[in-house]
């Protein structure tokens, strides 16, 4: 399969373009919270009030500016973690698109994915707890639990990384073969 | 170590020919005949011999390196 197969098959095409779509988005939002997190802290209590209210319509204390930051940072860098995960999942694409699946860095690149969705999955658990330990009503529900569905993919990724380099040693012991 | 060299010279053929005949992409025959293949399948080594009218023997040879 070639570069020109890429091209053909829509499956393909269409997960190439929603990963680099989704990595655009990712950015984006990571921009306006590199932004916002400073302004956010230095700013006047007048200029933020709104957000505080918002945010405190959801049930957060807005006395310490430091919590909405550091659920600020939570997020970016849980936006960081997805971004790459968009990106090995991008690369995977693009190398099935070239006719090179079982290339041993694919296997590498499962195992990283499966790492970096863990890695979000805990940090989202840890932001979701401190926007909990920091509650005003009894009405917000910010309790973190780690999805099922979420480590069930984790270990799923992990096992077709297995997969994959056992894939790679057998497109090893193949190549030469005439 | 594969003797193909000497096998086509005394059947008068070339290796494109044999390539054409046995099925396989001149590529993978030079890859054969350079010994630079890890593996022949037995499929192979049959055509081979068939077209070349030898045996493994003839075709494959031994050498401690």
């Amino acid at each position: 399969m070639t570069e020109q197969n890429l091209k053909n098959d829509a499956l393909l095409q269409i997960g190439r373009i929603g990963t680099i779509a989704l990595r655009g988005l990712l950015w984006f939002v990571g921009i306006v919270l590199i932004l916002a997190i400073p302004y956010i802290i230095v700013a006047d209590p007048s200029e933020v009030a709104e957000l505080q209210l918002q945010i405190s319509g959801a049930g957060i204390s807005t006395d310490a500016k430091l919590v909405i930051a550091s659920v600020g940072v939570i997020a970016m860098i849980i936006l960081v973690l997805l971004e790459r995960f968009l990106l090995q999942l991008q690369r995977l694409i693009e190398s099935v698109g070239q006719g090179d699946p079982f290339a041993p860095i694919n296997a590498d690149r499962l195992a990283r994915m499966a790492w970096l969705l863990l890695a979000s999955q805990i940090t989202a658990f840890i932001g979701m707890s401190i926007a909990a330990y920091h509650a005003i009503s009894e009405e917000a529900d910010f309790t973190g639990d780690f999805s099922i569905e979420g480590l069930f993919i984790v270990v799923l990724l992990f096992i077709l990384a297995r997969v994959f380099k056992h894939g790679a040693a057998m497109r090893d012991d193949l190549e030469g073969t005439v | 170590m594969v003797k193909l060299d000497d096998l086509l010279h005394d059947r008068r053929m070339t290796l494109t020919e044999l390539a054409e005949r046995v099925g396989l992409t001149l590529a993978n025959l030079s890859i054969l005949k350079t010994g630079k293949a890890k593996a022949i399948r037995f499929t192979t080594l049959a055509a081979i011999c068939r077209e070349l009218n030898c045996q493994p023997g003839d075709l494959l040879e031994y050498q401690d390196k």
